[in-house]
């Protein structure tokens, strides 16, 4: 490159930035606005309206979550599945041909560009500033927006624009389909890349914020409490390792994934075994001896003296006993959560709520043939006092947390959790007629994509 | 409560967001065209169409004049946030008398300054007086450096300069203005600007030399 070496002084690097930088414009990204409109709104005194108002999101929460919980409940054991299935008709219900005409009348959903069967339709493009691409057909006359002025700085860009066609044939339609403009979908970008904003009255368009996706670690403990007096032992911890994977959209998000819960639990079981006992005394005549003594009559007689000793009498007999052993049982759980967040500078905060479903992987409980071999007693029966654990279960779960944004894409924090069960630990309820709530607290490494 | 008002909010939002996006109806243009007056009228009476109205308009130039100030974009954000709050708690001092716009801009270049001055302990100068090699970079070579290029070089200035660079060069502010509102010297801010200037051509003359090495 020829370099003019002309020294760029004070003046010349004072107005390269000057001029450059003065009218510098990026769109800030969407969740500015929100947080701005969090700090109106609760710096701005309460009026009567906005208090009639909070009964809509109120409404709105309800109502998700009885959704959510009638769809959980509808099939809750595999037992129940079973019966309906053997005792009911499966009704096929057929579904109607869509007719060709009624193909054309689909919106376009998520497309960037024109299908072939839509090239005849009438085409509006979003402003008469871009040259258009590909498709020989559009018209521009009815652009209700072409008498913006254009800024004349701003060179005219060659784009393909992606447009939204509209059917001008009147046809019922068939079924109600979510439109989703194409024009409004934007690719999400992985990095921050500021780039000058072309045309000023283009900056008061919305734009959709992409919906994102994170993925994450938990780590924690759980404290069970059976609230059970009659057994006290059976609080216990349990462990957590699970995968989580976000999908975030506005400020709210749906989470699920896997979680591993390693419990361990204690419980008691019966046996009996033969034990040499004692089982009774008996009597041996250690020596005799005689003295000399008068019967009634006055004659002399020898009575006999017994020196006797008190000996145990040990058998081999049946005994029972009650051994208590710390077992181990592993869930493997699928979590579906809904949440929001707020984000406060580096800080995330958030609350989610939502509905496990757990099934028992694998259990190690104590046998009688591990008993024999740590105690050397080997019992004649073996019987479990504390119930199975049942195989699958739902639980309710409330967690609030926050974490901490080391960068755009990694962060840590901690989460309380408070998981009430929906079913029953056990699988009979005699002496467990509670269901167990806990408490925990989890450690969650995030990945944002 | 404050919960229920941010469900709220986002409802309101979402409300607002979905009328601008049918199209181009004659009701949301007749919005655009608000004057200032109108608009300030509004966003005093709390209509939360207005407020996002003037939000909309002037974020994008905002967002660029708090990125100058800040050593990145998160910083930034803050720094915007924190302005715009500041610019509706005030709209009631707007006199009409100069452009809204201007009025705006001073808050978030003061915002971007009590920023500075509230961060101030936890900042480390940087010495670069170690900088050898001062020497100065050709005219012709900055024609190609684009914006980003020119951002980037300011967010990497240490903080003091960053803050006398962008209120001497750009804002127009005096030396004696800058050290009454940084609370320094008048030769404080002269040495700051000067060294700012030195640190800048050294990483125009960087730039220049690999852009010379690719072009060859």
């Amino acid at each position: 490159m020829p370099c003019v070496m002309n020294r760029l002084h004070d003046n010349d690097l004072d107005n390269l930035f000057a001029e450059k930088l003065d009218d510098f414009r990026v769109e800030p990204p969407e969740r500015v606005w929100r947080k701005v409109a969090i700090g109106i709104t609760v710096l701005a005194p309460f009026s009567a309206a906005a208090l009639s108002n909070l009964f809509r999101p109120i409404l709105w929460t309800l109502t998700s979550v009885s959704t959510a919980f009638l769809l959980t409940i509808s099939n809750t054991s595999s037992d129940t599945t079973t019966q309906q299935t053997q005792n009911s008709k499966i009704v096929v219900q057929a579904v109607p041909t869509i007719p060709a005409n009624y193909v054309n009348q689909i919106p376009l959903i998520a497309m960037n560009r024109i299908p072939e069967m839509q090239m005849g339709t009438t085409i509006t493009p979003l402003n008469s500033n871009f040259t258009f691409s590909g498709s020989e057909e559009l018209n521009t006359n009815n652009n209700t927006i072409a008498d913006i002025a254009i800024d004349d700085n701003v060179e005219t860009t060659n784009i393909e624009v992606p447009v939204v066609a509209q059917k001008s044939m009147e046809l019922p339609p068939v079924f109600a389909i979510p439109v989703l403009q194409a024009s409004l979908l934007k690719e999400q970008q992985s990095g921050w890349n500021p780039t000058p904003y072309p045309n000023p009255r283009l900056s008061e368009q919305h734009k959709v914020e992409p919906a994102w996706f994170d993925f994450s670690y938990e780590s924690g403990h759980d404290a069970f409490a059976f609230d059970n007096h009659l057994n006290p032992n059976l609080n216990s911890i349990a462990l957590n390792n699970g995968l989580s994977v976000s999908f975030h959209f506005s400020d709210f998000y749906l989470r699920t994934g896997v979680n591993l819960m390693n419990l361990k639990q204690q419980n008691q079981y019966n046996y009996t075994a033969n034990e040499y006992q004692q089982v009774g005394e008996y009597t041996l005549v250690d020596s005799i001896s005689f003295i000399q003594g008068t019967d009634t009559s006055g004659q002399s007689i020898l009575i006999p003296q017994y020196y006797t000793s008190t000996h145990p009498h040990f058998d081999s007999v049946q005994a029972s006993h009650t051994a208590t052993s710390t077992d181990k049982y592993r869930f493997l759980e699928i979590p579906f959560v809904l949440g929001i967040q707020k984000d406060i500078r580096r800080i995330t905060l958030y609350v989610q709520s939502g509905f496990t479903y757990s099934f028992l992987l694998n259990s190690k409980e104590l046998t009688s043939s591990d008993f024999s071999s740590y105690t050397n007693v080997y019992p004649i029966s073996w019987q479990p006092q504390s119930s199975a654990r049942q195989t699958n279960f739902w639980s309710f779960t409330l967690a609030a947390g926050a974490y901490y944004n080391t960068n755009s894409h990694f962060a840590f924090g901690l989460e309380p959790t408070y998981r009430y069960y929906l079913d029953s630990f056990f699988e009979s309820e005699s002496g467990n007629e509670k269901v167990p709530v806990s408490y925990g607290l989890r450690a969650r490494i995030l990945y944002k994509f | 409560m404050i919960f229920y008002l941010y469900i709220l909010r986002i409802v309101k939002l979402d409300a607002t967001r979905s009328k601008i996006l049918m199209s181009d109806t004659q009701e949301t243009k007749n919005e655009r065209m608000l004057s200032e007056a109108q608009l300030v009228k509004n966003c005093l009476a709390g209509k939360a169409d207005s407020q996002e109205l003037l939000y909309r308009r002037f974020a994008s130039r905002m967002f660029g004049v708090c990125l100058r100030y800040a050593k990145n974009k998160m910083e930034a954000e803050d720094i915007m946030q924190e302005g715009f709050i500041k610019v509706y708690q005030n709209l009631n001092r707007f006199r009409n008398e100069g452009s809204l716009e201007g009025w705006v801009r001073r808050i978030m270049v003061n915002t971007s300054i009590n920023y500075y001055k509230s961060n101030l302990k936890y900042l480390q100068t940087l010495d670069i007086d170690d900088c050898s090699n001062h020497e100065s970079v050709s005219v012709a070579a900055t024609d190609n450096v684009s914006l980003k290029t020119l951002l980037n070089l300011i967010q990497k200035l240490p903080e003091g300069y960053r803050m006398v660079f962008n209120m001497y060069v750009i804002e127009g502010y005096s030396h004696r203005e800058i050290a009454e509102t940084l609370g320094v010297s008048e030769n404080t801010s002269k040495s700051q600007l000067s060294r700012a200037r030195k640190v800048l051509q050294e990483k125009l003359k960087t730039i220049n030399a690999v852009c010379y090495e690719q072009t060859a």
